[in-house]
């Protein structure tokens, strides 16, 4: 099995998918172990296609990529590590924010960057600083490793 | 494929004929993951069908293989389509396969 296959595959047991199924992947103890080989690769997997639809995507691909985000997120903290992917998460609800804004829903805006805050830790951030973190991150990467997002 | 692609993927430890040997197989490890999987997870299985049959299509460009040029980069197209994207052009469809050549060998 090739790595993206692995992550996806990983990705996709976080949803529900079931065991086994010829994949070698029988047992709950291989599915966990899976879990954790898997852990380090997924957060960013998660991340680089959620970025990538909002850039290439409209608006209503883009949201749904970033809540797939999230939600996964989500479920991987609480199958797993309870605060394993807590900055992943924060960044995630920016863009949701982000995205929301740019779709006129105020409200929906409102709640992501409220989200964010609460995962930040730092009750104080504005919507723009928060944004400006995410920018700042988005623009590392990029000078890091070109090809990422 | 851009000749830096072809180039970095030349001299990186896996060459690149074990990635046409591999992607085929991979495509369809992912069809098959994507049919047990829960739907909300498609978009994303989709992405990285889309971004494999878009090296495929380099791949087969740089081989003179018109037929199977055609049939993937129909494929991404359609996956990317499906994907909400709104530019599926030609050229679009080399960058996302260069950057996924870039991403594997980096």
């Amino acid at each position: 099995m090739t790595r993206a296959v692995r992550i996806t595959f990983a990705v996709a047991a976080v949803l529900g998918l079931g065991t086994g199924l010829g994949w070698g992947y029988a047992t709950g103890r291989d599915i966990s172990q899976l879990y954790a080989d898997s852990l380090p690769e997924m957060a960013p997997m998660l991340g680089d296609f959620a970025v990538q639809q909002v850039e290439s995507a409209d608006t209503d691909h883009a949201r749904q990529a970033l809540r797939l985000e999230i939600s996964i997120l989500e479920k991987i903290e609480l199958l797993i590590d309870n605060k394993c992917c807590r900055g992943e998460l924060a960044l995630a609800y920016v863009r949701l924010g982000t995205v929301e804004d740019a779709a006129g829903q105020t409200q929906a805006k409102e709640a992501a960057f409220n989200q964010a805050r609460r995962l930040f830790g730092r009750n104080g951030l504005t919507d723009d600083e928060m944004r400006s973190i995410v920018k700042k991150i988005d623009g590392a990467n990029a000078r890091i490793d070109p090809t990422s997002h | 494929m851009s000749f830096v692609c072809f180039s970095l993927a030349a001299t990186e430890f896996r060459p690149l004929r074990d990635m046409e040997t591999a992607l085929p197989r991979e495509v369809q490890d992912l069809i098959r993951v994507r049919r047990q999987a829960a739907q909300e997870l498609w978009p994303m299985i989709d992405l990285r069908l889309a971004k494999d049959y878009a090296v495929m299509t380099s791949l087969d460009k740089q081989g003179g293989n018109l037929t199977l040029e055609a049939e993937h980069r129909k494929s991404a197209t359609d996956l990317l389509r499906s994907l909400g994207w709104q530019d599926v052009s030609e050229g679009v469809i080399v960058a996302v396969g260069d950057e996924e050549v870039h991403s594997r060998f980096k």
